[in-house]
């Protein structure tokens, strides 16, 4: 019988083209669609699970609150791995990761700058389950100056020849460093991204008994019994024995004394598995997933699904007259409406089957594009992962049973003296159900369209906000420390430059800011947490800042090397009325020292515009690592090709390396951007399908509404009389979905904006935008197949009956 | 022995506030082996009662026997389960399925009651055979000419070897020269022993069947021999 029911469901496959073709296509996009999604939702959820001792280790993170600032960060101090394994019996072994960012590597003549260069420890290999190609896991990091690479790193220097025992120089002082490894590349779910590891025992400041030093990420492992609440409790009793002592020295008030005054300073652990979704504290070392785009990716995709689905149901119904009969034999023959239904099904689930083989193909082929959209490192060979199959296998049962449920139950509700009269124009009947099913794709699709406008509308404003500072045309050089002794020629040769408007030194790149620390008024207890960096004479000029009161660092008053540069929000912070006025002390040196403030410069984000500007001093110095250069000229080209003429001639054989400032200030927003995107190619996808639907359902009322056409036709209604009156129906459904799209768009996109310091208003006419772009489309949809009834010779459509 | 017998039938269409009885206190014997026409004008109820003889519908009221079972309380899967086996049906409209073959329409009524392949393949080539359309096997319904169709409509009706075969104006949509063969066909299956009602306009073709029943509006007036038309 199975045969049978494939036999006619085949047949009507090929008999039909138009609709099964749409169907096939509405469905083979959908689950594309959703492959696509799960698998980017698979890839997020298994971050770090490779790890095969996974579920055991943890990540200790910091929690303290000093002078009234929350701090939350990843960073730790360097002993407290030791004391971890030392004193707390469940924790099997602990290890330390140190990102040491950019380094340039040298073999024989061969030189290029790396990033994501990390120290960590000798048990690194044993800790993580990162797999070791060439070398002993078990020593590769344990003596100083050991060095592990990737095998794109050991391809890049050594080619063919065997890297290890080589010997590299590494750094600025090329330090020599013994290849002792090649690991595989890091897998894409990592939460650690490393290209080369250095060991530990290299650097023998990592070893400093200095526990309110917090700079690099420690994780442990704990026994099969152990409980990390319980690690937590004890990390607590760890302060006090190891913290505390030194608290006096470094804060000025004992432990006690700060807790008093409701200061915070914990440890607290999170799961290996928790880091990528849970995780976003400070100096997390990659931008972290998010649950709740996870939550919107689902959402997404079973929009998508059903969008697919209706457009079957609807379809198939319309169709249904053309069944009728065939239902009705059936039943004649003492088939049971049970039975019926159970060939419909089979019959939804067989184009179901169709369509997913169809997606994975087009899942194959586009792969490469959606790890372009999304920045994901997605294989093709992961949709014939076992997982993957299985929820394709569950996608295709129930999208099969959903699409052909209401077919199923509506063609097998037809009764048999009725439908052997032969009079049933069962297209029509259902039309209730399927006018509710269009305005329900369409509704989704326009609350897709206007969340979509939304998103961008607010990349584009916090992009575009005012950033306090002209961030376009600077070149930021961020190794500058390289040049050494030349630091300072090298800077008066571009400023002789005539096109180069001003060139600063300083110790910190911005966005971002790497210390925030107390500072405190002269003649005031209070502490204040402000951030802080070094900046020389120039600064002003090459960002382009503006001056509020006083001045900045100048040349002509040389104590101004002893003093500091504070911007508004500092003076807030402070609850200074005249500022140039007051002294700030600075504990930062070896002992507090007092520095008269010069001048304050207009707030301008040094961070990021997902926050808001925080307090800054800046303090002077001469030279920096980092070099900012501002172009004046309108060739910035020949303008680098400039700068690097400069640069090798102090640097010879050492590569310039420098970015752009105005696109390391986007890249912040890159989440975000990959978000809008994302959401626009599934918003596009979604009304491209229920187009589909609303194309193949207006091909189904022109050919029902043939005799009628003709009819009016002859009666001296014109072309574009017919037009509308066809599109009329559906012109109404938009309306109605639009109407109720207004408040769940509203509301969803009301509600992500919460997460901005700075968010655009949605102003009425995203709305307006959202439902006048449905209309047009589903007018052009519908409009192709109106026009071509509505051109038929009207003789010609009345033989038809 | 009676096949079929119904008391004091009666059936009722209700459709939005307004009532028709389309079958009122019919009372109908009809034996094993009987060839009855049933006729009367257009609207009387032929087609309604025959639905009910075929268990295609319940009656509102009334009893109906069929061999030995009452089945006017019959739900529907009683009614599909005693349909399946014992009882053929023509139509006007030849009911083909478009999609399948006319090997595969003969062959649907075995699929249902799961006769193995062999024996089905066997058995539907017997009456193609018989209906002189085994060269048309592979083709679709909506190549065959009208008087073919329903040979093939007539050929899965008996294809299961029914006790009773329904036929509601299985000429009706031929040429004479097509009706009177689908009626010798008839004639000839009621010969071997099959119990034949059909309903019909036409009364030539009644001229066929032992015995006559007249409807009108619903009643049955006349139950009566065929001799007296004059054909
Ligand atoms: N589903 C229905 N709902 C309401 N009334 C019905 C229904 N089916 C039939 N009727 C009514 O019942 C009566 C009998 O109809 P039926 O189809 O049995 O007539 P018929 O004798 O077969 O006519 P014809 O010779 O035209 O085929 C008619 O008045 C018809 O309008
Ligand atoms: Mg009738």
């Amino acid at each position: 019988m199975l045969t049978n029911y494939l036999k006619v469901a085949f047949r009507n496959i090929t008999k039909h083209k138009l609709f099964s073709v749409i169907n096939i296509l509405g469905l083979t996009i959908g689950i594309a669609g959703t492959l696509f999604i799960v698998m980017y939702i698979q890839d997020e959820l298994s971050y770090d699970r490779f790890n095969e001792k996974g579920d055991r280790i943890y990540r200790v993170n910091l929690h303290g609150k000093i002078a009234g600032q929350e701090v939350h960060t990843t960073s730790t101090a360097y002993p407290l791995y030791k004391a971890l394994v030392e004193e707390i019996p469940e924790i099997e072994q602990a290890t330390r990761v140190n990102d040491m960012r950019e380094w340039i590597f040298r073999y024989e003549e061969k030189a290029f700058k790396e990033d994501k260069v990390m120290a960590v420890d000798s048990n690194f290999f044993n800790f993580f389950s990162y797999e070791l190609v060439k070398g002993n896991p078990d020593k590769a990091l344990q003596d100083p100056n050991s060095i592990v690479i990737s095998e794109l790193l050991a391809e890049k220097y050594f080619g063919d020849e065997n890297p290890l025992d080589k010997t590299m120089a590494i750094g600025n002082d090329k330090s020599s460093y013994k290849v002792t490894g090649v690991f595989a590349e890091v897998p894409g779910n990592s939460h650690l991204k490393f290209n080369a590891l250095l060991s530990s025992s290299s650097f023998p400041w990592m070893n400093r008994d200095q526990w309110l030093s917090n700079s690099l990420w420690t994780y442990y492992m704990i026994n099969k019994t152990g409980n990390p609440a319980e690690v937590d409790h004890k990390m607590d009793a760890m302060i006090e024995t190891h913290v505390s002592p030194t608290f006096v020295e470094f804060m000025g008030k004992s432990l006690a004394e700060f807790r008093n005054e409701g200061g915070i300073y914990r440890y607290w652990s999170i799961p290996l598995y928790d880091i990528h979704l849970k995780s976003s504290l400070r100096d997390e070392p990659e931008p972290p997933g998010s649950m709740s785009y996870i939550w919107i990716m689902t959402v997404i995709g079973i929009f998508i699904m059903v969008i697919a689905c209706i457009n079957f149901m609807n379809l198939t119904t319309a169709k249904s007259a053309g069944r009728a009969k065939e239902v009705g034999l059936r039943k004649t023959l003492g088939s049971l409406r049970t039975t019926l239904i159970g060939q419909f099904l089979t019959e939804s689930v067989a184009y179901t089957l169709i369509g997913a083989v169809l997606a994975m193909g087009v899942v194959y082929a586009l792969m490469p594009l959606f790890n372009e959209i999304s920045g994901k490192e997605l294989q093709a060979s992961q949709l014939l992962n076992i997982n993957l199959l299985g929820i394709l296998f569950a996608v295709i049962i129930f999208v099969g049973l959903l699409a052909g449920s209401y077919p199923a139950l509506y063609l097998t509700s037809f009764k048999i003296t009725e439908v052997l009269k032969g009079k049933l124009r069962a297209g029509m009947k259902s039309g209730g159900v399927r006018s509710f099913l269009v305005t329900f794709q369409f509704w989704i699709s326009i609350v897709l369209i206007i969340c979509t406008a939304i998103v961008y509308q607010q990349l584009k404003y916090v992009q575009n906000q005012n950033l306090g500072f002209d961030k376009d045309h600077i070149l930021l050089i961020n190794d500058a420390s390289r040049l050494d002794k030349n630091q300072v020629a090298f800077k008066n040769e571009l400023r002789a430059n005539t096109n180069i408007a001003g060139v600063s030194y300083s110790n910190n790149t911005v966005p971002g800011v790497n210390n925030t620390t107390i500072f405190r008024g002269e003649g005031d207890a209070a502490d204040h947490m402000m951030s802080t960096y070094y900046a020389d004479y120039d600064h002003l000029k090459a960002l382009d800042l503006k001056l509020v009161e006083g001045r900045f660092f100048s040349r002509d008053f040389p104590s101004d090397s002893n003093a500091v540069v504070i911007n508004e929000a500092a003076v807030r912070e402070m609850g200074w009325q005249d500022p140039l006025s007051e002294k700030i002390i600075d504990f930062n040196g070896d002992s507090a020292v007092s520095r008269a403030v010069i001048g304050v410069v207009k707030d301008y984000n040094y961070e990021s515009l997902k926050f808001n500007v925080r307090p800054l001093v800046l303090h002077f110095t001469n030279t920096g690592n980092v070099l900012y250069v501002r172009i004046a000229g309108d060739d910035p080209g020949r303008m680098v090709a400039d700068i690097t003429n400069a640069w090798d001639k102090y640097m010879t054989g050492d590569p310039l390396s420098y970015s752009f400032l105005d696109e390391d200030y986007d890249a912040l927003f890159r989440s975000e951007q990959r978000l809008g995107k994302v959401f626009t190619v599934f918003t596009v996808l979604a009304i491209f399908i229920a187009c589909l639907g609303l194309f193949g359902l207006a091909a189904f009322m022109a050919e029902q509404r043939t005799k009628e056409i003709g009819i009016r036709k002859v009666l001296g209604a014109s072309v574009w009389s017919i037009t509308s009156l066809m599109s009329a129906e559906f012109t109404k459904l938009v309306l109605i979905a639009f109407v109720l799209a207004i408040y769940p768009a509203y509301y969803v996109m009301d509600s992500w904006l919460e997460g901005f310091a700075n968010k655009v208003e949605i102003s009425y006419w995203i709305f307006a935008l959202g439902g006048l772009s449905a209309l047009l489309i589903s007018w052009l949809t519908v409009s192709y197949q109106s026009l071509k009834a509505a051109k038929v010779d009207p003789v010609r459509s009345l033989k038809y009956e | 022995m009676s096949m079929i017998q119904i008391k004091n039938l009666q059936k009722v269409y209700t459709t939005d506030e307004v009532e028709t009885t389309a079958l009122n206190s019919i009372n109908i014997e009809i034996k094993e082996g009987e060839f009855v026409a049933i006729m009367g004008p257009s609207g009387c109820g032929k087609s309604t009662l025959l639905n009910i003889l075929g268990l295609l519908d319940n009656p509102s009221d009334g009893e109906y026997h069929f061999g030995e079972h009452e089945v006017s309380n019959y739900s529907e899967r009683q009614r599909a389960q005693l349909r399946k086996g014992s009882i053929g049906f023509v139509f006007q409209s030849f009911n083909l399925i478009d999609e399948l073959t006319v090997f595969e329409n003969v062959e649907l009524p075995l699929l249902y009651l799961k006769v193995p392949s062999a024996e089905r393949k066997q058995r539907v080539e017997e009456v193609l055979e018989r209906m002189n359309i085994m060269h048309r096997r592979n083709h679709f319904p909506q190549q065959l000419s009208g008087g073919q169709q329903q040979r093939v409509a007539i050929a899965r009706a008996i294809v299961a070897k029914p006790s009773v075969i329904l036929a509601d104006e299985p000429t009706g949509n031929l040429d004479s020269a097509n009706g009177e063969e689908v009626m010798k066909l008839l004639a000839e299956l009621n010969e071997e022993g099959t119990t034949i009602i059909m309903v019909t306009h036409s009364p030539y073709d009644a001229n066929y069947a032992h015995r006559i029943i007249n409807l009108f509006d619903g009643k049955v007036v006349t139950e009566n021999i065929k001799e007296q038309f004059h054909i």
